[in-house]
C-alpha cells in the first residue's frame, strides 16, 4: 500500500517523473511574500525578508523603519536589524557562497550582513557613476554581482572576497533592458563575468568588460522580456515578448525548445529546477516545461518564491517550504506502478517478509542474479527521500537483500546510514537546512560544518564532525571564542571552568587561539588562566607575552628548556622593562641568566657590565674592562701609540680599583696594578726613543729591549720598579750584550761581582756569538770540569777538553768527546790514550 | 526527457522507449493505475478541505467530478488489466511478464482501497458538513422576509424542500459510486478466486504427472526385486553343488592314506622275509 501512496504524489512530465515534497511548513508570523524582498541562499542557506520599498503597502501596526528579518529555512527567526541605511531604495538583495548578504542600494553602495544580521564593516561602493546615475538594476551570483545604472551603464564587482567595481564595456543602448542574465565567470569562454541584455531589438547583447556581441541576431523573432541562464551557464531560458518559452544555448546559436506559453504577460519568475525542466510562475500557476510533452501545473493560492537548487528548486510560500526535484531513477524504479525492476521486487520481498508470506522467498528467487543491483538501488533511494520512515524501510529492504548477497560491498550501506543521519540532523526544524544528499555531497561534509558553526550550532557541527571522523578542534575552538564574546558578565573563574570542559574534549587543542581571543575581548585574566592549560609551550609562551605576563612567560619558556623561547622572552623584556627591572627579574633565573650573559658577552657589553653592577658581581665587570683594554689594543691606531694611550690605562685602572674591592681576588688586583704601571713605562719609553717597539711587551723583553738599545738607566729603572731577581736581571743582560757584541761591557759586567748564576751563560752567549776568543775567557771560570770539557769541544780546543775531562774522570764524556772529534786522527788518538789509562784504573 | 537527457545525449533511446510504450498493454495499465493514483491524491486533497471555510458548493461539484473521472479511469483501466491477463493466459511463456501484470494487479488493489477509504470519508463529511453558503444570497432571503409576512412560510419552506432533495441526490449519487466500487472489487476479488482455482488446477496437473512417472518407477522396482529372487534361488542350488563336492574331495584323501599303509605293510613283509 505504501508504494502507490508513494507515486500518488508524482507528477508526470512527459516520461519524466517530478515530485514537490513539502519540507517545512513555516511557522513564522507577519510574513507576507506579496509585500516583501527576499532573499533565500541556495543549499538550505537562510532567507532574509525586508519590505519592499517599491510597493505602497497598508501598515498594520507596524513601525514605518523597515527591519530586516533573517530566518532559517524552516522559518525559524535567527536575527534582524533595523534599516536604517541611507541611499534609496533598495534594489536587490542575495546571499554569496559564504553566506554573506548582500544589499545594494540605489546610490550604488552595497551593504553587507553576516548570517546573525550585524553589519560587516567597511561598506562598498560600485563606484561614482552609479552615485550619479543611480542604479537601476542587479544581479548576481556566488560571489559577484552586476549592477546597471538608469543610463545603461554596467559596472561589476566580480570577487566579493577581494572586491573592487571595474566598469564594463558600453553596451551603447537608449532605453532600459527588459531582462538581464549573468553567466558566472567560470562558465564563459574569456573567464570573465559576462552580462546579457535583453533590448527592444530581436537580440542578445553579451557584454564583456572589453566588448559588447550581438547575440541572436535571425534566430529571435521579437524582444526577451525576462532571461535565465542555466545553472552550469550552457542553456539560456528566456520569455519572448509574444508568450512563447524559448531554450537556446547560452551563445544563442542554437534552439532546443519554443513553446507556446498559456498567457502573453511575462511570468514573475523564471527558474531552472536543476538541469531538468523550467519552471515558469505567473500569480496563481506554476507551469512546469521540459523539451517535451505537455506542461505541468501547478496551482498556488498564495505568492510564492522560486530557489533553485543543484537538483531541484526550493518554493517558498507564506506557509510552506517545499522541494521540487526530478524523481531519482532508483526511486522510480522502486515506486513506479507495475514497476517489476530487481529493486521493486526486493522491496516487495521485504513487504511479504513482514507479512510472514512466503512470496518474499520467490521474490528474492526471481531477483537473484540481480540482487546488488537492486541492493545498491535501494540504498540510493534511501538517501534521496526526505521522509525518514521511508529511509528506514529502504534500508531495511537493502540490508534484506545484503544477506543474500555475496559480493557486495557491506559498507555502502553504513556509509549512506552515516550521510542519512547527517542529513536529518540538519534538516530538523531546529536547525532547518534541507539539504538533499546530492546538495550534500555538492557543499561537502567540511563546509556544512563550517555552516553549522556560522550559524552558532556548535553542538550539532561537534557531533556531526565526530560522527564523520573529522576534526573537532576548529568546532571547539570556535565555540570557546564564542562563548567569551557572549559572556560578558560571567567572572573569570566561572568561565574558565565552562571553557576547560568542552577544550578538553579534544586532545592538543590549542588553548592559545582562545587565550588571544580572550586578550582581545579585555578578559586579560581569563586569558592568563588559559594559557596555563596550553600544552605547547611555543604557542603558550608568545601568548604570555602578548598579554604581558612576561615573569609566567619566563618561567615557562625555562620549564621547557628551548633557549629560543628563553631568548624571546629576554629580548621582549629586555626592550619592555627599565634595566634595574630587567636585571632584578632574570637574576632569578640560572638559565636565563646565562644566556643572557653569553649572548651579551657577544653583543652587548656595556649593558652586560650594568648588568653585572647591579647585581654585585664586580669582578666579572672588571674582567669584562680589563678584556676591553686588550681590545682597544688591537686597534690598529694603537700602533702608533699616543691617542689610545690614556683610555687603555684608565680601564684598567678601573679594574684594578673593583678588584680591590673584593677580597677574593687580590692577585687579579696586582696583577691589573701592574699591567698599567708597566703600560706607563713602556709608553713613556716610547717616547723618548721615538720607537713603537714596547707597548705590549712583558717586563723581560722590555729589559733587554733597553739593554740593546743602550738606555741602562731605563732597565735599571724598570728592574728596580717590578722587582726583578737578580738572577733574572745576569740572564738578561748577558743575552742582551751578546746581541750586541759588546764585549767590553761583557766583561766588565762579569767582573763587578761574583755572577750569582755562574759564568755558564756567559760562555753560552760568546758561543752562539760565535765568538770564540771570548768563550775562552770565561770556560776556564766554570766551576764544573765537565762542563768545561764540553764547552771547550763545542769551540773545537780538543786538547783542552781532553784535559778537562781527564780532571773529571769521566770515561763515557771521553768517548763521547772522541766522537766529536772523530775527523782529527790526532785527536782521536790522544783520547784512546787516556780512555785505556781510565780503562786501567778501573780494572 | 528533460534537458540534462539532452546533455546526456539520451534523445534516441528516449524515442524509442515511448514507440515500445505505446504498444505495451502492461505499459498502458500503468499508466491508468498511475493516473487513477494522481487523482485520488487530489480527491483525497480535496476531501480534507470538507467542514473547512474553503467547503463551497463549486468544491462539492469539482469533488463529484473528480469521483466521476477516478470512476471512469477505474473502468478503462479495469478493461485494459483484464485484456493483458487475457494475453498472459494465451501466450503463456513470458514469466516477467505475468510477474509483472501480478505487480499491476496488486497496485491497483492498493489504489482502489484507497480510493474506497476516501470515498468513506468524502461520504462522512459531505453528510456531517453543509457547504459554506456565500453571503450574497443572506440579504437577498432577508428582503424576500421583509417584503412580505405571509409568504415568508412558503420560500423557506421551499428552501428546506430543495435542500432536502439536494442532500437525497447526493447521498443517493454517493451510494451508487460506493456499490459500483464494492462491485468492482467483489469482481476483482472474484477474479482472483479464479486465477487461485486455476492455480489450482495447475498444481494437480503437475501432481498427475509426477504420480505417473513415480508409478513408472515402482514399475521398475518390482521387476528389479523378482530378478534378485531369481538370482537368490540359483545362488542356493550352487551352494548345495560346492558342499557335496566339498565333501567328497575330503573321503579321497582318507582312501589314498588307507592305500598307502597298506602298500607299506606289504613291503615291510617282503623285506622281513
Amino acid at each position: 500500500m505504501a508504494n502507490v501512496s508513494v507515486a500518488a504524489e508524482w507528477q508526470l512530465l512527459y516520461n519524466r517523473y517530478y515530485r514537490k515534497p513539502e519540507l517545512y511548513p513555516m511557522p513564522w508570523k507577519h510574513v507576507d511574500l506579496a509585500r516583501t524582498k527576499v532573499a533565500a541562499a541556495p543549499f538550505g542557506g537562510p532567507v532574509a525578508v525586508i519590505r519592499d520599498d517599491s510597493k505602497i503597502v497598508q501598515l498594520h501596526a507596524e513601525s514605518a523603519l523597515r527591519k530586516l528579518r533573517l530566518f532559517s529555512s524552516s522559518g525559524r527567526p535567527l536575527a534582524d536589524a533595523v534599516w536604517r541605511h541611507p541611499g534609496g531604495r533598495l534594489v536587490g538583495m542575495s546571499w554569496t557562497d559564504d553566506q554573506t548578504l548582500l544589499c545594494v542600494v540605489q546610490d550604488g553602495t552595497v551593504y553587507r550582513y553576516d548570517v546573525h544580521a550585524n553589519l560587516i564593516e567597511p561598506n562598498l561602493s560600485l563606484g561614482k557613476e552609479c552615485f550619479e546615475d543611480n542604479v537601476a538594476d542587479c544581479a548576481f551570483w556566488g560571489h559577484g554581482l552586476v549592477c546597471i545604472t538608469e543610463a545603461n551603464q554596467l559596472f561589476c564587482i566580480a570577487d566579493f572576497r577581494n572586491p573592487s567595481a571595474v566598469k564594463l564595456a558600453d553596451p551603447g543602448i537608449d532605453e532600459m533592458p527588459h531582462c538581464m542574465a549573468v553567466i558566472e565567470p567560470q562558465y564563459t569562454v574569456s573567464g570573465n563575468v559576462e552580462v546579457l541584455l535583453g533590448v527592444d531589438d530581436a537580440v542578445v547583447l553579451a557584454v564583456e568588460e572589453d566588448g559588447v556581441q550581438r547575440l541572436g541576431e535571425g534566430l529571435l523573432r521579437g524582444p526577451l522580456q525576462k532571461m535565465v541562464v542555466s545553472r552550469d551557464g550552457k542553456w539560456l531560458a528566456s520569455f519572448t515578448h509574444d508568450g512563447r518559452l524559448l531554450v537556446t544555448t547560452s551563445d544563442l546559436t542554437g534552439v532546443i525548445i519554443e513553446r507556446d506559453c498559456e498567457s502573453a504577460l511575462p511570468p514573475q519568475q523564471i527558474a531552472w529546477c536543476g538541469m531538468d525542466a523550467v519552471l515558469l510562475y505567473w500569480d496563481d500557476m506554476l507551469l512546469m516545461m521540459g523539451p517535451e510533452g505537455e506542461p505541468v501545473h501547478y496551482l498556488f493560492d498564495e505568492p510564492i518564491i522560486l530557489i533553485p537548487e543543484c537538483d531541484g528548486v526550493r518554493i517558498l510560500s507564506n506557509t510552506s517550504m517545499e522541494f521540487l526535484q526530478r524523481v531519482p531513477d532508483s526511486t522510480v524504479s522502486i515506486f513506479t506502478i507495475g514497476s517489476t525492476s530487481p529493486a521493486a521486487l526486493l522491496y516487495d520481498a521485504l513487504d511479504h517478509f513482514d507479512r510472514r508470506s512466503a512470496k518474499a522467498d520467490e521474490n528474492l528467487r526471481l531477483i537473484r542474479s540481480s540482487l546488488p543491483e537492486a541492493v545498491e538501488a535501494c540504498v540510493d533511494a534511501a538517501g534521496h527521500e526526505f521522509d525518514v520512515s521511508r529511509q528506514q524501510t529502504l534500508l531495511r529492504a537493502a540490508s534484506y537483500g545484503q544477506a543474500f548477497c555475496s559480493n557486495f560491498q557491506r559498507d555502502r550501506i553504513q556509509e549512506m546510514c552515516k550521510i542519512l543521519r547527517v542529513l536529518n540532523a540538519v534538516r530538523s526544524p531546529e536547525i532547518g537546512i534541507p539539504l538533499s544528499i546530492q546538495q550534500y555531497k555538492l557543499l561537502t561534509p567540511s563546509v556544512l560544518i563550517g555552516r553549522l558553526i556560522n550559524a552558532h550550532q556548535h553542538l550539532l557541527a561537534l557531533k556531526v564532525s565526530e560522527y564523520l571522523g573529522m576534526n573537532q578542534e576548529v568546532v571547539i575552538m570556535h565555540w570557546a571564542c564564542s562563548k567569551i564574546t557572549a559572556s560578558l558578565a560571567i567572572p573569570d573563574v566561572t568561565l574558565l571552568e565552562i571553557l576547560l570542559d568542552k577544550l578538553k574534549l579534544c586532545k592538543g587543542i590549542s588553548y592559545a587561539a582562545v587565550a588571544a581571543h580572550a586578550d582581545k575581548n579585555d578578559r586579560r585574566k581569563l586569558a592568563a588562566l588559559l594559557v596555563e592549560h596550553e600544552p605547547r609551550s611555543s604557542k603558550q609562551v608568545p601568548l604570555l607575552l602578548s598579554i604581558g605576563e612576561e615573569d609566567i612567560a619566563l618561567i615557562k619558556a625555562t620549564e621547557c628548556g628551548d633557549t629560543d623561547l628563553v631568548y624571546l622572552v629576554l629580548f621582549h623584556i629586555w626592550q619592555k622593562r627599565q634595566p634595574l627591572e630587567f636585571f632584578g627579574t632574570i637574576q632569578a633565573r640560572p638559565l636565563a641568566r646565562d644566556l643572557f650573559v653569553t649572548y651579551a658577552r657577544i653583543y652587548k657589553h656595556e649593558f652586560l657590565k650594568d648588568f653585572f653592577l647591579s647585581t654585585g658581581q664586580l669582578q666579572d665587570v672588571a674582567f669584562l674592562l680589563w678584556k676591553e683594554s686588550w681590545e682597544l689594543g688591537k686597534n690598529p691606531m694603537a700602533s702608533k701609540g699616543s691617542p689610545l694611550h690614556g683610555p687603555r690605562i684608565k680601564l684598567i685602572e678601573k679594574a684594578h680599583g673593583l678588584f680591590a674591592e673584593t677580597k677574593e681576588h687580590t692577585f687579579e688586583s696586582k696583577a691589573a696594578e701592574e699591567h698599567a704601571k708597566l703600560l706607563r713605562i713602556q709608553h713613556e719609553l716610547e717616547v723618548t726613543t721615538k720607537q713603537a717597539i714596547f707597548v705590549d711587551s712583558s717586563i723581560s723583553d722590555t729589559i733587554r729591549t733597553c739593554i740593546v738599545l743602550g738606555n741602562n738607566r731605563a732597565a735599571m729603572k724598570v728592574k728596580t720598579e717590578f722587582k726583578v731577581s737578580e738572577k733574572r736581571w745576569y740572564w738578561l743582560k748577558v743575552f742582551a750584550l751578546a746581541t750586541i757584541k759588546d764585549w767590553v761591557a761583557l766583561e766588565k759586567f762579569s767582573k763587578e761581582k761574583k755572577p750569582p748564576i755562574g759564568y755558564r751563560p756567559f760562555v753560552e752567549a760568546c758561543i752562539e756569538a760565535d765568538e770564540k776568543g771570548e768563550a775562552i775567557k770565561y770556560i776556564p771560570k766554570l766551576a764544573d770540569p765537565r762542563e768545561r770539557a764540553e764547552s771547550y769541544a763545542r769551540i773545537g780546543m780538543a786538547k783542552e777538553a781532553a784535559d778537562a775531562a781527564s780532571q773529571a774522570k769521566d770515561g763515557e764524556l771521553l768517548g763521547r768527546l772522541k766522537l766529536t772529534f772523530a775527523q782529527n786522527a790526532a785527536a782521536s788518538s790522544i783520547f784512546d790514550t787516556l780512555r785505556d789509562r781510565l780503562s786501567f784504573q778501573g780494572a | 526527457m528533460s534537458f540534462q537527457d539532452i546533455e546526456a545525449g539520451r534523445s534516441f533511446a528516449s524515442r524509442r522507449n515511448l514507440i515500445n510504450g505505446k504498444q505495451d498493454p502492461t505499459q498502458a495499465v500503468a499508466s491508468g493505475i498511475f493516473q487513477i493514483n494522481t487523482a485520488v491524491s487530489t480527491f483525497q486533497r480535496l476531501v480534507n478541505t470538507l467542514g473547512t471555510p474553503k467547503d463551497t458548493p463549486e468544491l462539492r461539484d469539482k469533488l463529484h467530478k473528480t469521483r466521476l473521472h477516478i470512476g471512469q479511469l477505474v473502468k478503462d483501466t479495469s478493461a485494459k488489466l483484464k485484456q493483458a491477463s487475457e494475453i498472459d493466459h494465451n501466450v503463456e511463456v513470458n514469466a516477467s511478464k505475468k510477474i509483472a501484470d501480478a505487480k499491476l494487479a496488486k497496485d491497483f488493489q492498493a489504489v482502489l482501497k484507497e480510493f474506497q477509504k476516501a470515498q468513506r470519508l468524502s461520504a462522512e463529511r459531505e453528510t456531517a458538513y453543509t457547504p459554506f453558503v456565500p453571503q450574497a444570497l443572506l440579504p437577498s432571503s432577508y428582503t424576500a422576509s421583509e417584503v412580505d409576512i405571509g409568504s415568508d412560510k412558503t420560500p423557506e419552506q421551499r428552501a428546506l424542500l430543495v435542500e432536502s432533495r439536494r442532500q437525497e441526490v447526493l447521498f443517493l449519487d454517493n451510494e451508487i459510486s460506493f456499490n459500483e466500487a464494492i462491485i468492482e472489487e467483489r469482481e476483482q476479488g472474484i477474479q482472483e478466486i479464479q486465477s487461485q482455482i486455476g492455480e489450482v488446477n495447475e498444481i494437480f496437473k503437475d501432481l498427475a504427472v509426477l504420480v505417473h512417472e513415480q508409478g513408472a518407477m515402482i514399475d521398475d522396482i518390482g521387476s528389479n526385486i523378482e530378478h534378485s529372487h531369481e538370482a537368490t534361488a540359483q545362488a542356493k542350488s550352487q551352494l548345495a553343488k560346492a558342499s557335496k563336492t566339498q565333501r567328497s574331495n575330503s573321503s579321497l584323501t582318507c582312501l589314498l592314506l588307507v592305500i598307502f599303509g597298506i602298500v607299506l605293510l606289504i613291503v615291510i613283509i617282503v623285506l622281513a622275509a
